[in-house]
């Protein structure tokens, strides 16, 4: 029960980001078999039988998540108020778990049996998944204009689904469908629901955003704030790449365009899944109108992001705290952190003192000066010209060794506790492993820089890779109220997530589209321009 | 080296099998670091997303085959099992519910015995599913009764018979969007 209370926190935003990924899927998947391949002809049953058969495994991953986030929070309430587990059986999120519940296995029973006229019965069952989503969303608690934030939000929910949660089925069904006639239908009729999805979901966010938000000072001052902002910029992404979907859809060839369609449906699905992460972890945070105090100024935000020259000299380590653990546990005892709000289990932060300021900067800056030589060689490699440049994710290395060594500096080989206490802390382990797994990464893509790997599969994996780590940079949203200096680092986080998700999706698009998708040549670009203004960023990284 | 070895792992055993709040004890250092202001968030973020991106790419890989082997499927559950353990390592700090205001406000002086306490907050809250604890200067805890005729976002309570000294109110509510939160609002009772 210890180690769920401490993992409580993290557990909840995946376990909700998980929820509102497969509830999307499993919506989107009974909107798509109910209006997309509504009165197909017989020969498109083929196609609706492996619709179906997606829809009930992703309504199967719905419950498990639904049943598992029910059994975690009730668990987490009983042992924390010291309840029973009749007094918990009452609560909102119980009767909400319990709702999505029967839904999803209703879902799965009616898709396990499919025929033609299921479409129809699965609709009630997707909306009682809807409501129960609603009923543990932000709209639900509010004190002022509850129900009509309840309908908004029902709205974007249902929107978000049908648009993308349909598009994985777009991609089975294409992919499935002998006759391409069927295929460019198929796209046609998903376009338009997909237009009118896109109209309700931003309206509906625009809604929202103004009740949640509420200025434009709360936009750059609160963390809340700037999450939306780059929800609405991540959306305006994947706005770009419908209208080039909605582009080939109408004016292309059914033959050349699939392909590339299901490219760009593929990067569709992985900035769409980062959208419904930043949702979940924007449903954690108190809204930004709630938070009036202690926002930062815009004088503020532009003295830390005005640029300066990089620290290239690193403070003593001598200036360092000498035992954290000791000095984080005396300002928790001493009762100094106990202002703020928190989930069961977690509690806030020393604050850093100059020097450990100082040393983060300095690191960051060493680091930004190698992803920039890491982006600059990508480019001049993607140019052709110079041949050696393709060697470049071996830099990884020095950044893995820089790592290794500046990381933990009070353990072995800096600091003055030993090589042991590796293995003792968890937290310097894996900063271990992770120093190893960069060098793995280095060596594997340098193998696929240079061709010494042809699996055309395998080379995914760095794309991926960089796209991910984005999405998580941007979940991990971690501040409490308003303290500013985590709005500051979240406001230093931001730009660098966006370029690495585009700098993923970029290259994952070079590899992925056909040859003859003009669109490869800028996206070959695209990506080490993303990763070079990384490392742009990583430089001008400040602290204090 | 001994030593710095058995403290820190006594450090770690206490949090994980007490229950102290992990904050308390995974100290924010913030050295070195791709993108990040604190290494513990960075590298728990980076290695997390080398099993997210294994996840998702033995999703979209594995995708393309039409019927999955037994060889594919047992390759798909350990990627998944390996994303599953590296996102069980992390632990941001993440809350919902916020204390707008409280009477007693926070490190300030009441006047005694009896000392009414009253929480607002930003949401509305299931008061029949929260707690208030008082814990006294010695380090006796006791629940506080809740009163149930309040605003729908309010907590409401009275601490009866207390001593001149330093006290803590502890609070623990459910949201009616189900998150749980909790904190605590140091003060002091005057003679």
């Amino acid at each position: 029960m210890a180690r769920l209370l401490q993992i409580f926190g993290f557990l909840s935003v995946l376990l909700r980001g998980a929820s509102l990924t497969f509830q999307s899927l499993t919506v989107g998947g009974v909107i798509f078999l109910a209006l997309v391949l509504r009165n197909f002809s017989d020969d498109s049953e083929k196609v609706k039988a492996t619709c179906a058969s997606w829809l009930r495994r992703f309504a199967l991953a719905l419950l498990a998540i639904q049943i598992s986030y029910l059994i975690t929070n009730s668990l987490i309430l009983m042992e924390s108020a010291q309840i029973s587990l009749a007094e918990v059986i009452g609560a909102n999120f119980v009767l909400a778990g319990a709702l999505g519940i029967a839904a999803s296995l209703t879902i799965i029973a009616l898709s396990a049996r499919w025929r033609a006229s299921s479409a129809g019965e699965l609709l009630l069952p997707a909306a009682a998944i809807i409501a129960s989503s609603v009923l543990t969303s932000h709209a639900v608690a509010r004190l002022e204009y509850r129900l009509p934030l309840v309908f908004v939000t029902a709205l974007h929910h249902l929107a978000t689904a049908a648009w993308l949660g349909g598009l994985p089925y777009l991609l089975i069904t294409i992919r499935r469908t002998s006759s391409t006639e069927l295929a460019r239908k198929l796209c046609a009729r998903f376009s338009q629901l997909a237009v009118v999805s896109v109209v309700v979901l931003g309206s509906a966010g625009l809604i929202l955003s103004f009740c949640y938000v509420g200025s434009l000072k709360a936009i750059y001052g609160t963390s809340y704030g700037a999450m939306v902002a780059t929800k609405a910029m991540l959306f305006g992404l994947l706005l770009s790449l419908g209208a080039l979907n909605f582009e080939l859809v109408r004016r292309g060839e059914a033959s050349a365009i699939l392909s590339s369609l299901k490219r760009f449906g593929e990067a569709e699905i992985g900035i769409g899944i980062t959208v419904i992460l930043v949702a979940a972890s924007l449903t954690s945070l108190p809204p930004a109108v709630d938070l009036l105090q202690d926002r930062v100024p815009a004088s503020e935000v532009f003295a830390r992001m005005t640029p300066r020259p990089p620290r290239l000299s690193s403070p003593a380590i001598m200036d360092l705290p000498e035992d954290v653990y000791a000095a984080q546990k005396l300002a928790f005892e001493s009762g100094s952190l106990t202002t703020e709000s928190f989930v069961p289990g977690q509690s806030g932060t020393r604050p850093n003192t100059p020097a450990e300021k100082a040393w983060s900067e300095y690191n960051h800056h060493w680091a930004g000066i190698i992803v920039l030589a890491v982006g600059l060689l990508a480019l001049l490699a993607q140019a052709g010209k110079v041949s050696w440049a393709r060697n470049w994710p071996l830099l990884f290395l020095g950044l893995s060794v820089f790592l290794f060594l500046r990381s933990d500096p009070e353990v072995w080989p800096l600091g003055p506790n030993g090589f042991w206490v590796t293995f003792a802390d968890p937290e310097v382990l894996l900063h271990r492993i992770f120093a190893g797994l960069v060098i793995a990464l280095a060596v594997f893509e340098w193998r696929v820089q240079t061709g010494r790997v042809a699996s055309p599969n395998v080379r995914l994996v760095f794309p991926m890779l960089v796209a991910v780590a984005g999405a998580l940079l941007l979940t991990h949203s971690h501040s409490l109220g308003n303290i500013k200096e985590e709005v500051l680092a979240e406001l230093s986080h931001i730009p660098l997530a966006v370029l690495a998700v585009m700098a993923g999706w970029s290259r994952w698009l070079e590899l992925r589209l056909p040859a003859e998708n003009h669109a490869r040549a800028w996206l070959a670009r695209l990506w080490p321009v993303c990763v070079t203004l990384i490392g742009v960023f990583l430089l001008n990284y400040r602290e204090m | 080296m001994h030593e710095a070895f058995f403290r820190r792992a006594d450090a770690i055993k206490q949090g994980f099998f007490e229950g102290l709040p992990i904050g308390a004890l995974r100290a924010p250092r913030s050295p070195a670091g791709v993108a990040f202001p604190r290494i513990s968030v960075s590298f728990s973020i980076l290695y997390n997303s080398l099993g997210i991106s294994c996840l998702f790419t033995c999703v979209f890989v594995v995708g393309e085959e039409d019927v999955m082997s037994p060889g594919h499927r047992l390759r798909v559950l350990l990627l998944f099992l390996a994303a599953v353990v590296s996102l069980w390592i992390t632990a941001p700090v993440l809350a919902h519910a916020v204390l707008l205001e409280s009477s007693p406000a926070l490190k300030s002086s009441v006047s005694g015995p009896d000392v009414p306490l009253k929480l607002r907050f930003n949401v509305r809250i299931d008061a029949a599913r929260s707690r208030l604890t008082l814990v006294d200067p010695d380090g006796t805890q006791q629940t506080l009764e809740i009163h149930g005729e309040t605003g729908p976002d309010t907590l409401a309570a009275e601490a009866k018979g207390l001593h001149p000294g330093t006290y803590r109110l502890r609070w623990q509510v459910l949201a009616s969007d189900g998150h749980i939160t909790r904190g605590e609002i140091p003060f002091t009772v005057k003679s």
